[in-house]
């Protein structure tokens, strides 16, 4: 139907209605598009949309069309109504679009100032690594006891046989203290404590601080050490032989490759010294002493060694967290020097 | 103990390689400790042989050499040295060799020259700190042959029997045919003497031991008309592989046998000893001797020396004495060999801090029953290298030696300790190589007797162990540990340890590990309880008392930070205290398991300083209310939520007016508060410094088990501020206790906000702020509820507290 054709067949009152709104349309959009903020489009929008807008005075305008008109006249200010809306609720939002934007500008940071990075603490090298082989060997079932550190000759040396003649029994090699006792030199004398008071079957690891007449670059008067031990009615080498393996194993990945090589001391025999080889360094490192318990040391702690045999075995705990951490310089690991530490 | 591959092998007759030679002495349980190539590692060093040495035109020092070190032309090489001479057999180093301290040998030009190699000196290679000159070898050597690899030997204290070439190579020979495809064989110096005087030794010198237990075994020969003299080029060399200096032929010989047989000698003067005898006897006291090394010693009763008829001529098994030494006008030599107890000889050894390699071999061990092989070997070497004759006959003191029995090996046993499955004939095998004897065997029990060389070896486990280093424990297979009862869940006092410090890391502490002796006047500082303990021999006097307290140790640590211009101090350290509490005669059993010490584990944190941690936060000086915050905090962690506060003012160490305690259950739980200035500024710390200790053992006791959750409030809250005026004395938890009283149970929370001491407040008062939360658990409050609650404990503070509402 041609323009011309509908005007003929429309009253005035309706024409008129439709030409007014034609020209409300294109009016609107431009007021819109010019309005500069929350301000302007809200009165916008009540010029248009508001009680007394225009769209509403043209509303009123259709009680005087027919009712074969009314719906035509209805439809078009509809769609002139949503269209306005839709262009009022667009403008806000490209208006608080602009809005946020020119906030977030103000807002702006140098985002390359420090942040404010809380104070973390350290546990020492000492202690990590103590956790770390106590967990291992916790997770293998040994349980964890502990004895004094100031000891009585007979169950640092005596018990453990080493003799009166030995020279670790030096003034230059122990440390003693009044009344006769000596700082153990070893965490060896937890085994004799815990002989003495456990019923074999066990399997044990003790930690703790020792003590040497010793001081230099290599040496630190304490130091600490882990030792472990096992007895049974049928404990063999090839018993500590896998221990020791699922430990180093553990802590150094499951390749690691491992040397037991026969040596001696006093509480087990045979002895053995365990390394490690260390691709890096291009050598073996000396990681364990170990053993099969001499059969008097069980005796001294009132075990049969013809009903039982027993594996025992000790680390430097402070020489293998210098390994693990690379730590040049022992001293640092008692310096407590807060640069130091932090690192861990 | 250094020891020559080139040596070692004139005794051991073997097909394994020196590469794999080194390994089995580590196998054997004599571990190479280090290791200098001489070419035989690396073949880049040989035996050449000079063929010309000829000065170089405008070089004074300088000459060029002519070097036959292979089957090809002679090397051309440049050489500074003054003592060599055509002829030599020299070691050649090719391109490539590398020196002790790393040096590579890399082609270079020397006036003009390149040449085709390096002559070495013995100090260049490693040998000898003291040669000049390029290192002579002997003569014998085979051109172009590399000439030796030097191993240090660790030899552990139960195997001076080890300590010669002899004794690695007895080792090595068991070892070696345990391993596939190799053979070794022993082949052993020649030990005939040729007496060729007609005197008898007893006509020309007397031994009398006076000191029997000390010296049970003494034998001596007597070899006339030396003429004293270097020894010969190859005995020279010999000792310098070993890490000696040579000396003069007579002393080389009792050098060169020791390093060979592995027992010590010693060589007199014979017309130097008066009366022509010695006597084995202890010194008298304060009787003087002077030794060879030129030192003056005083001597004790304890100690052996041998003296002729009027003094002691030597410090028995240690060193000689200047009277009798060997001197270039020697003509007839008393030979000592004797056996000397290793107790006696370690006492005077390291009284008088004299050790020698004599003394190193006696005070360990050395056979009783096998001096006569050493002497007769010395003696003839002595002939050939001095030119002397021996007298007929050996001078001999032989007392009693506990004879060692027959051992008993169960082959059952001796498999089931070392996991194997060995025959009796494996072990006889094995133990027969090492000198052992089988005496009878049915397959399971064997008895064995051991070598006199062998003092280690005693009881089973003894022989367990030789077999087990000579098979190797490469042999052994692993077997599974079965355990009885794999769950055993941390002690108490291991989970206070662990919580406490991951809640201080967890705030930024960082833990430190300090000595557990101290400097007595850093004892002083904070004492302690109980008695304290001192050590006997402290290396240093800052190491002289065991700590009675964690304080010290971290206060230093405090002054080490601030030294390093660290200001913010924050560390926390878990260790024992110690002090004796029981009287000093109390009777202790050798295996009473009770410590014979008080150690009392302590968990302990210092804070100090403080400053700005970011550039948004402000200054911050930590005190008292830091330190208080965090004994809070660490309670909490322990699952401590009730304990009672408590002034601290009878701690001599802390703050009067800034410490505290807290309690649970009657127990000190943390002890807490500011170190009393006077002790920081003893140490120069002129800042705050706060601390706090936890008793461990109390922590352990007390500390909570699984956290109980409470419900959330259903209902709503209601929340009252009041500001009160107060005396100036009155302590924030008296107020918070009435307003708990009064507020009965509508009163669901109360918190300090606010305190204010300005000058705006009149005289003596001051103003505490408080924040109180009104809720009943069952229903939302009507209005009216609060405000008359909230009247209540109004009227309460004022009538208790002398509390006054701010207006």
């Amino acid at each position: 139907m041609s323009s011309e054709e509908a005007t003929a067949q429309q009253s005035q009152s309706l024409v008129g209605l439709l030409a007014a709104l034609e020209s409300i349309g294109p009016a609107a959009q431009e007021a819109i598009a010019q309005a500069a903020d929350a301000k302007a489009l809200e009165d916008l929008r009540i010029e248009y949309l508001g009680k007394k807008g225009k769209l509403s005075e043209l509303n009123q305008r259709m009680g005087a069309l027919d009712a074969r008109e009314k719906p035509i006249a209805g439809k078009a200010l509809n769609l002139n109504k949503n269209a306005i809306t839709d262009l009022l609720r667009q403008r806000q939002e490209s208006l608080s679009a602009r809005e946020l934007d020119a906030r977030l500008a103000t807002e702006a940071v140098d985002v390359t100032l420090p942040g404010i990075r809380p104070q973390r603490g350290a546990l020492h090298p000492i202690a990590l690594m103590t956790r770390e082989i106590t967990s291992i060997f916790r997770s293998m079932g040994f349980q964890v006891e502990s004895g004094p550190e100031i000891e009585t000759e007979y169950m640092n040396f005596d018990s453990l046989n080493i003799p009166r003649e030995h020279p670790a029994r030096d003034m230059q090699d122990s440390l003693f203290v009044d009344r006769g006792y000596v700082l153990r030199t070893h965490t060896s004398p937890t085994q004799i404590r815990t002989y003495l008071k456990m019923k074999p079957p066990f399997a044990v690891i003790t930690t703790g601080k020792v003590y040497r007449h010793d001081s230099d670059a290599t040496h630190s008067p304490m130091f600490h050490q882990m030792e472990g031990f096992a007895v049974g009615e049928d404990i063999s080498f090839g018993h500590l032989k896998n221990v020791l393996y699922e430990f180093l194993r553990a802590l150094y990945g499951k390749d690691v490759k491992v040397q037991f090589r026969p040596s001696f001391f006093p509480f087990t025999e045979p002895s053995a010294e365990v390394d490690v080889w260390s691709e890096a360094r291009g050598c073996w490192l000396e990681v364990l002493g170990s053993g099969m318990i001499h059969p008097n040391v069980l005796r001294n702690g009132g075990i049969d060694p013809e009903k039982y045999s027993g594996f025992a075995f000790g680390l430097g705990i402070d020489r293998l967290a210098m390994l693990k951490y690379g730590i040049s310089d022992l001293r640092l690991l008692f310096e407590n020097d807060l640069r130091f530490l932090r690192q861990f | 103990m250094r020891l020559s591959i080139r040596w070692l092998k004139n005794y051991l007759q073997t097909d394994l390689p020196v590469g794999k030679l080194l390994d089995a002495i580590t196998a054997c349980g004599l571990e190479v400790e280090e290791r200098i190539d001489l070419g035989m590692l690396s073949g880049k060093l040989v035996v050449g042989e000079l063929l010309n040495v000829e000065p170089i035109p405008g070089a004074e020092k300088i000459r060029l050499t002519a070097v036959q070190a292979d089957e090809g032309q002679p090397l051309k090489i440049v050489c500074g040295a003054q003592n060599i001479k055509t002829g030599q057999k020299v070691p050649v180093a090719r391109f490539g060799m590398t020196f002790p301290d790393g040096m590579v040998l890399k082609p270079r030009k020397i006036m003009g020259i390149e040449g085709q190699g390096m002559l070495c000196s013995a100090r260049e290679l490693g040998v000898s700190e003291e040669a000049e000159g390029i290192w002579i070898l002997p003569e014998d050597v085979e051109v172009g042959a590399p000439y030796d690899a030097l191993v240090e030997v660790g030899i552990t204290p139960n195997r001076p029997d080890a300590l010669s070439v002899i004794g690695v190579a007895r080792d090595l020979v068991a070892k070696i045919n345990t391993m596939k495809g190799f053979k070794a064989s022993l082949r052993m110096p020649d030990l005939h003497v040729n007496e060729s005087a007609t005197e008898k030794v007893e006509s020309a010198a007397r031994v009398s031991v006076v000191a029997k237990e000390d010296s049970p075994r003494y034998t001596a020969r007597v070899i006339k008309g030396v003429k004293v003299g270097p020894s010969p080029l190859w005995m020279q060399v010999a000792l310098q592989s070993a890490g000696m200096r040579p000396i003069n032929n007579i002393v080389d010989v009792t050098n060169f046998v020791m390093l060979e047989l592995g027992h010590p000698l010693h060589a007199f003067d014979l017309d130097r000893l008066a009366g022509n005898q010695v006597i084995v006897r202890h010194a008298t006291a304060g009787e003087v001797m002077q030794t060879l090394d030129g030192q003056e010693l005083k001597l004790q009763q304890t100690d052996l020396v041998i003296a002729d008829a009027q003094k002691p001529v030597a410090l028995a098994g240690i060193m000689g004495g200047a009277n009798s030494e060997i001197s270039d006008g020697t003509t007839n030599i008393l030979l000592e060999s004797a056996y000397f107890r290793p107790q006696t000889i370690r006492a005077t050894s390291k009284r008088l801090d004299k050790s020698t390699d004599s003394s190193y071999r006696f005070e360990r061990g050395t056979d009783a029953k096998r001096l006569t092989a050493s002497l007769n070997r010395a003696a003839q070497l002595i002939a050939e290298t001095g030119g002397g004759t021996i007298l007929r006959g050996v001078l001999e003191v032989v007392g009693a030696l506990p004879e060692k029995g027959s051992i008993k090996v169960r082959v059952s046993r001796l498999n089931h300790i070392l996991g194997l499955d060995l025959t009796a004939t494996n072990i006889t095998e094995v133990l027969t190589r090492l000198g052992f004897e089988v005496l009878r065997s049915d397959g399971e029990e064997m008895h064995v007797t051991v070598p006199s060389h062998r003092m280690d070896v005693s009881i089973e486990a003894d022989i367990i162990e030789e077999i087990a280093r000579i098979v190797g424990y490469d042999r052994i297979q692993e077997v599974p540990l079965t355990l009885p009862s794999a769950n055993h869940p941390p002690s108490r006092i291991d989970t206070a340890r662990a919580t406490l410090s991951d809640a201080a890391v967890a705030q930024g502490f960082c833990q430190a590990v300090n000595f557990s002796f101290i400097g007595e006047a850093d004892d002083a500082l904070a004492g302690g309880a109980g008695e304290l303990i001192r050590v006997k021999n402290p290396i240093t006097s800052d190491q002289g008392v065991m700590r009675r307290s964690l304080l010290p140790g971290l206060l230093r640590n405090v002054v080490h930070n601030f030294n390093q211009s660290l200001d913010d101090v924050a560390l926390f350290e878990i260790g024992h205290t110690y002090a004796f509490t029981e009287p000093k005669d109390a009777r202790r059993g050798e295996k009473d398991l009770k410590p014979v010490a008080q150690e009392t584990p302590f968990f302990a944190a210092i804070l100090a300083g403080g400053g700005k941690r970011s550039w948004r936060d402000k200054e911050h000086e930590f005190d008292f209310f830091d330190i208080k915050g965090f004994a809070e905090y660490f309670l909490s962690s322990l699952g401590l939520q009730k304990y009672l506060t408590e002034p601290v003012t009878d701690i001599p160490w802390l703050h009067p007016g800034r410490a505290a305690r807290f309690l649970v259950k009657g127990r000190i739980m943390v002890t807490f508060g500011e170190v009393h200035p006077s002790i920081t500024r003893q140490l120069d710390i002129r800042r705050r410094v706060c601390y706090l200790e936890i008793p461990l053992d109390d922590a352990a006791a007390e500390m909570g088990g699984d956290v109980k959750a409470r419900d959330i409030p259903r209902y709503p809250a209601v929340t009252r501020d009041i500001a009160l005026i107060v005396d100036r004395g009155a302590r924030s938890m008296d107020l918070e206790r009435t307003i708990r009283k009064a507020g009965k149970e509508l009163l669901a929370g109360v918190k300090l906000f606010d305190v204010y001491e300005g000058d705006k407040m009149e005289a003596g008062r001051k103003s505490l702020a408080f924040s109180l939360t009104y809720r009943a658990p069952d229903r939302t409050l009507k209005d009216q509820e609060v405000i008359d609650r909230h009247g209540e404990v109004l009227a309460a503070l004022q009538k208790e507290n002398n509390a006054t509402l701010r207006g």
